[in-house]
């Protein structure tokens, strides 16, 4: 019924006055802007928006052209979208933008959108003077390295066995588990910083990564995508001779590879921008990671933001990169587990 | 190989799945599991690849207790109705992994891989991924992968019933042609009598996880232990006529009455069924103590015989008759009995008296 008015209206040829009234709006609502950037008057600007809207409103009522219509609405869908990216995007331009000016630069008003020289480094060059971020940098990917391999090894095995292992209370214990979920991360760091205390660790990269090495949450996902893989795929692989052992590497694993590159890579993120729980357990300078060492450096240089920019820009550039590589993977992993591939 | 089930019993929680359950398969046969849905045969199944553990018995294979072995020891391959093939690799990957794992050497595998490929006539599609694959070709995947690595015993659940009827008749016959070349102890579970019938060389036949009986299929069929049996099998289904047996006779409710076979000698008085296969009456001339006088009700025509719908004692039931009669609705006919696919049984416990 919809369907059939649809393709009436679009057979539909329009009037030509309306159709030209409807443009003229159109072009009146985007002069107003532009006469503003232009550096028209605001008065004048808000008369042509006025009239521009004015002229669109007759224009729909004389019913212009069908096409022009879902031209100007798709045209409208991408300006929307459009300006969400810059949005978006913009704190990074300006960062990396930023990054690239002297200090003179940084002073200029009004503010100047593109850096003078774009080969400029030398902010790099003396952040990376006044503090070890080469030292930092280390320890993040240390850090990194270590809870997101040994996260990803325990999640795959408690998912696994929650998934395929027969034992007595399995369901409870899931529970129990999940319940822990609720209590919420910064409970945990008082008994995790006595814990860290006491054993010794405090302010050494172990505190950072032995808290971190394992994940309800990450093992509650993968276990749901291992349940989502059919029983008859077990029980042929064990009659085919695979032990548990094998079976999970060579046939749960790789159908899982979507769902457990977007947890690897979810908790690269939060592994790398964790700052919290190393300010507490985290004391000397050569210990820091970036976050951290980005914050105390900040109090250092005080008003230089150019070079807070250089230094930020270090801190980001990886996962940035990471994301890039990786969106295909994080996008597919998202979407198989909405729809259960 | 020869396997043996021993006082087989499965319990899940309070249910008896299968119960006392006792059958010798011989080696190299093609044995069909056979009963209505519930009745314990997958279950079977289950306990014979080591998948479902034992309540209580044994299972020997080759005189071997297998009874607590894990699957990956028992030397079975087992095809799974949905087939199971691993998503993620190669029809040539999945007919390979089990020899993989055994750690074959790669040349070897790959050889052995295409010769079981050949044998299902899967050469050409090696590389593909199961998703590519139709039902059948699937299947035929999972079939090589089972008996890729020589089992002693070959398992198959269902492995029929998610394929169109079409394709259904072809792949039971290239399981029969395959399981012939292979000489491989085959275990095939279905609830379909028919391709039980057809392809089998013996048919256990279970109800509510007992073994009602283990025979050919045309013994199946002739000689049924009891009712259930004579139920099951047939289609059209068997005519059942309640009624007594006295003096020799089957006297229906409304007394309508017809001579036993000689030697038929159920207790006097006993509460029977006569059960009749549709292709089991012969159309006679006159009356006689031996027939059963019957109305015709119906006629339908299927070719070379007549099935007519017809009543004798208040119990309407089919026959297949020759044609040559020309009957119509209304004709009162006299119809004699074969010695084949007559049977009297017990109403109370199915048990068959002659």
């Amino acid at each position: 019924m919809t369907d059939l008015r649809a393709s009436r209206d679009l057979a539909r040829p329009g009037t030509g006055l309306g159709t030209a009234l409807f443009l003229l709006g159109v072009l009146g609502v985007l002069a107003a802007p532009a006469s503003l950037l232009l550096g028209g008057s605001r008065p004048l600007a808000l008369a042509l928006l006025a009239l521009g809207a004015a002229l669109l409103t007759a224009g729909l009522m004389l019913k212009p052209a069908r096409r022009v219509l879902s031209v100007s609405g798709r045209a409208l869908r991408y300006a929307l979208l459009t300006l969400g990216m810059l949005v978006m995007v913009f704190p990074f331009f300006w960062m990396l933008s930023s990054a690239l000016k002297t200090a003179p630069e940084m002073n200029y008003f009004p503010p100047s959108l593109l850096p003078r020289n774009w080969l400029n480094f030398e902010n790099f060059r003396i952040a990376f003077e006044k503090a070890p971020f080469a030292r930092y940098f280390l320890n993040s990917v240390l850090v990194l390295l270590g809870s997101v391999t040994v996260t990803a090894l325990t999640t795959i095995l408690a998912a696994f066995a929650f998934t395929r292992l027969e034992f007595r209370g399995r369901e409870v214990l899931f529970s129990l588990l999940l319940s822990m979920m609720m209590v919420p991360f910064e409970m945990l760091i008082i008994t995790n910083y006595q814990t860290i205390v006491r054993v010794g660790l405090y302010d050494s990269l172990w505190a950072l990564v032995l808290p971190f090495m394992s994940s309800i949450f990450y093992t509650y996902i993968l276990r749901n995508f291992f349940q989502s893989i059919p029983a008859g795929l077990y029980w042929s692989a064990r009659v085919d001779g695979s032990t548990n052992w094998v079976y999970l590497w060579k046939v749960m694993v790789p159908i899982a590879r979507p769902s457990l590159v977007t947890i690897i890579l979810l908790n690269a993120l939060a592994s790398w921008n964790s700052f919290m729980w190393p300010l507490l357990v985290i004391k000397s300078d050569l210990n820091r990671t970036l976050p951290f060492g980005l914050y105390t450096f900040t109090t250092e240089v005080g008003a230089n933001n150019e070079l807070l920019m250089a230094a930020s820009s270090v801190v980001v550039l990886p996962m940035v990169l990471l994301f890039l590589f990786a969106r295909k993977q994080i996008v597919r992993g998202v979407a198989r587990g909405g729809i259960k591939g | 190989m020869e396997v043996v089930m021993r006082g087989l019993t499965k319990h899940f929680g309070p249910t008896v799945a299968v119960d006392d359950f006792s059958v010798t398969l011989g080696d190299g046969e093609l044995v069909c599991l056979l009963g209505p849905s519930g009745c314990g045969k997958s279950t079977v199944l289950n306990m014979l690849a080591g998948i479902i553990p034992v309540t209580a018995g044994s299972i020997l294979f080759d005189g071997e207790d297998v009874t607590r072995l894990p699957p990956e020891q028992r030397g079975i391959g087992l095809v799974f109705q949905n087939y199971a093939l691993y998503p993620h690799m190669t029809v040539m990957g999945n007919i390979t992994f089990p020899l993989e794992i055994q750690k074959v050497p790669p040349r070897e595998r790959e050889e052995r891989a295409r010769g079981m490929a050949d044998l299902v006539h899967m050469s050409g599609l090696l590389s593909r991924k199961p998703k590519e694959l139709s039902g059948g070709q699937q299947q035929r995947v999972a079939i090589a992968r089972a008996l890729v690595k020589r089992p002693r015993l070959l398992l198959l659940d269902e492995p029929l019933s998610n394929l169109d009827a079409r394709l259904r008749l072809e792949m039971r016959e290239e399981i029969r042609r395959i399981q012939q070349e292979t000489k491989v102890t085959t275990v095939f579970v279905t609830h379909d009598q028919e391709e039980a019938m057809s392809i089998s060389d013996h048919i256990v036949l279970m109800k509510e996880g007992r073994l009602q009986q283990h025979d050919r299929p045309q013994q199946l069929y002739n000689q049924p232990v009891n009712q259930f049996v004579a139920d099951f099998l047939g289609n059209p289904p068997i005519n059942n006529f309640p009624g007594e047996a006295r003096g020799g006779f089957f006297v229906a409710p409304d007394g309508a009455r017809v001579r036993l076979r000689e030697g038929c000698a159920p207790p006097e008085g006993a509460r029977v069924n006569l059960s009749v296969r549709a292709e089991s009456f012969t159309l006679e001339d006159g009356p006689d103590e031996g027939r059963m006088a019957s109305l015709v009700e119906s006629v339908y025509q299927t070719g070379k015989e007549e099935m007519a719908l017809l009543r004798f004692g208040g119990t309407e039931f089919r026959a297949y008759l020759s044609a040559d009669y020309g009957l119509k609705p209304g004709d009162a006919v006299h119809l004699g009995l074969k010695d084949r696919g007559v049977f009297l049984f017990d109403r109370a416990t199915g048990e068959r008296y002659c």
